[in-house]
């Protein structure tokens, strides 16, 4: 790697390292200077489950690099095995059951279809 | 640290620890990724321990590998980083009395994991009076654990990714893997009937707008999530829908 381009990695990570503090800091950095009203917690009370659906769902329904919906297909695998785990916790509730059953079907899906 | 604000934050370390399945194996994903990049190890370690921010690390790759300019790689994550903004909101209500660099260290270590598990254990902010009460500050003790907790977990796996990047084959499928421990983390959290049609508004608009530029579809998704969630709160039938 060039010293051209390992600059310019270095930058970059500085520059992130910077997006990390300000984004999570984002309004906790104002201290007391304001005051959150109980509407707004009220409101952003799922947006932890919701960013988590948004990161794992184009991962379950969509394959690795597709560059949008159009790409959706029932041949891939992880449709099924998606739909197995979701099952196989909704009746167990347990971790290793519904990796064991998810992984499984998933497998088996990829030989198959 | 008193005996009291031990026990939190042991009691936080103890509770993330039940994450931790799902924390290392996206993070074991995360580091193989960075290893199979255009990325050298000393600048995937780096990014790893100081960026700690999985998600963000994951979309800067493809762009990094193009060629694109520094600006763009740092928009696109501050776009996949907006979630913690909205998180920030609600880390101020809970913590807003301290010291500036605490508040800022508090920030920085709050990852979707830690914020997720504090407000599981604390729905709503201290009133003025329990605060009041609460010189030991035991909330922020246990939050320092679940913090503590999840960085090593995920440091720990994103380095042996790293690492290991090439003994670990394709076939196993670990991303997948990956997604799967995420159900096991969400499952729980679709309590009520909002909060189920929250979570489908959200994983559509992500799967429907997936590819749009800067990764805007995670915010899309949230936001579109939020105005469901409290619409249906709102409405008195709300608890009647299955």
């Amino acid at each position: 790697m060039s010293a051209d381009t390992s600059m310019k990695i270095a930058f970059l990570i500085i520059g992130m390292i910077i997006v990390t503090i300000v984004s999570r800091s984002f309004f906790i950095l104002l201290g007391n200077r304001i005051k959150i009203s109980e509407w707004a917690l009220e409101t952003i009370r799922y947006a932890p489950l919701a960013a988590l659906i948004a990161i794992l769902a184009p991962e379950m329904f969509l394959p690795v690099g597709a560059s949008s919906v159009a790409e959706f297909n029932l041949r891939f695998p992880n449709i099924w095995g998606g739909i197995a785990a979701m099952t196989a916790f909704y009746f167990t509730r347990r971790m290793i059951p519904t990796l064991v059953i998810g992984m499984s079907v998933y497998t088996a899906a990829r030989f198959w279809l | 640290m008193t005996p009291a604000q031990q026990r939190e934050f042991i009691y936080g370390v103890k509770e993330m620890s039940h994450s931790a399945v799902t924390i290392v194996t996206w993070s074991v994903v995360t580091g193989i990724a960075m290893a199979k990049s255009t990325l050298t190890i000393h600048q995937a370690i780096a990014m790893s321990l100081l960026v700690y921010a999985g998600s963000a690390q994951l979309a800067a790759l493809p762009l990094i590998a193009v060629g694109a300019p520094i600006w763009v790689i740092l928009i696109t994550s501050f776009i996949v980083n907006l979630r913690f903004v909205i998180f920030s909101l609600g880390l101020q209500a809970h913590f807003y009395y301290l010291s500036t660099w605490r508040r800022i260290l508090l920030g920085y270590f709050t990852t979707d994991f830690s914020y997720l598990a504090h407000l599981k254990r604390f729905p709503k902010p201290e009133t003025k009076e329990e605060l009041a009460a609460d010189t030991e500050h035991l909330r922020l003790y246990s939050m320092i654990g679940f913090q503590a907790a999840n960085w090593l977990s995920w440091q720990i796996g994103s380095i042996t990714g790293i690492l290991l990047a090439s003994q670990i084959p394709n076939e196993w499928g670990l991303q997948f893997a990956g997604a799967v421990a995420l159900v096991v983390i969400i499952g729980p959290m679709l309590d009520r009937s909002s909060a189920k049609w929250a979570a489908v508004t959200a994983g559509s608009v992500a799967v429907m707008t997936y590819g749009i530029p800067f990764r805007l579809n995670i915010i899309l998704a949230v936001v579109a999530a939020l105005i469901v969630g409290m619409m249906l709160d709102r409405s008195p039938k709300a608890g009647v829908i299955p």
